[in-house]
């Protein structure tokens, strides 16, 4: 599993570069997702896109980097969470994940909404 | 379809078999039912079954056996696990979810809830049986 990153004013976008958060990948997904990840009020975007198979394991690991997010820095917003696979889509739906965190059907909708935060006009001032 | 695959389970060599279990049903579910069977709602359950005795139930070394049928008098699949771990206790009713103050775990049962409409266990004579209808039309 890799994580290709890109740090621009106010976003964090992370891309999850594996087909499977599961039980044998949940530790190795918090560790590098929870080394990119600095305290901060960025915006931070999860893509994954390329993430066919989730489980219950791996729906614990995002819920832990929230609350890491949420515990380092007063106000973090939510975790941004986009391009959804239909399957993975139908976890996050079977366990109420989708209003836990900021969905976004695509990385470009996700950018766009983290654009107009308050955390990217801070950064542009 | 009608599925059995044996497996084993070694702790000591950090062997995590639960791919390599999806990955067999998956090629024998491909071969009796056809690449357009819905097979996605099937591998979640068996995946989630799987980890819980893994991580609660199956001791150093264990081993047991995943059943998958097709029921066609209920519309159902059939989804039987049968181990050699631990006893361990699944919830009678389904955790919430609290949006607000999400829970780092308990998921697996959720899902489970969510999608089978009956969920029996028992213990004996060492080993469990966990056994599950996940019905055709499932999400």
């Amino acid at each position: 599993m890799q994580l290709k990153i890109i740090d621009q004013p106010g976003c964090l976008y992370l891309k999850v570069q594996a087909e499977r958060i599961d039980a044998a990948a949940a530790i190795q997904f918090k560790d590098l997702v929870r080394r990119a990840l600095t305290p901060s009020l960025q915006r931070k975007i999860i893509d994954l896109e390329q993430v066919n198979f989730i489980d219950s394991t791996g729906l614990g690991a995002l819920i832990s980097l929230q609350k890491a997010q949420q515990n380092a820095q007063q106000n973090a917003p939510n975790l941004a969470i986009c391009s959804l696979h239909l399957q993975v889509a139908k976890v996050f739906k079977l366990t109420r994940m989708d209003e836990v965190f900021d969905i976004y059907a695509t990385a470009e909708a996700a950018l766009k909404a983290a654009s107009a935060s308050p955390a990217f006009k801070a950064d542009e001032d | 379809m009608n599925i059995r695959i044996n497996f084993s389970f070694d702790q000591t060599q950090g062997f995590w078999p639960v791919r390599g279990i999806l990955k067999r049903m998956a090629e024998e579910v491909n071969a009796t039912q056809g690449a357009a069977f819905a097979f996605f709602p099937i591998s979640l359950v068996v995946a989630e079954i799987l980890n819980n005795s893994i991580q609660h139930g199956m001791t150093f070394k264990s081993a047991g056996q995943l059943r998958v049928r097709h029921l066609s008098c209920q519309n159902c699949i059939e989804i039987t696990l049968i181990d050699t771990g631990c006893a361990y206790h699944p919830p009678k009713t389904p955790s919430g979810t609290d949006p607000l103050n999400p829970s780092e775990s308990g998921y697996g049962w959720m899902i489970l809830f969510q999608l089978c409409t009956r969920i029996q266990y028992r213990h004996k004579s060492g080993r469990n049986l966990l056994r599950l209808c996940l019905p055709i039309n499932a999400p």
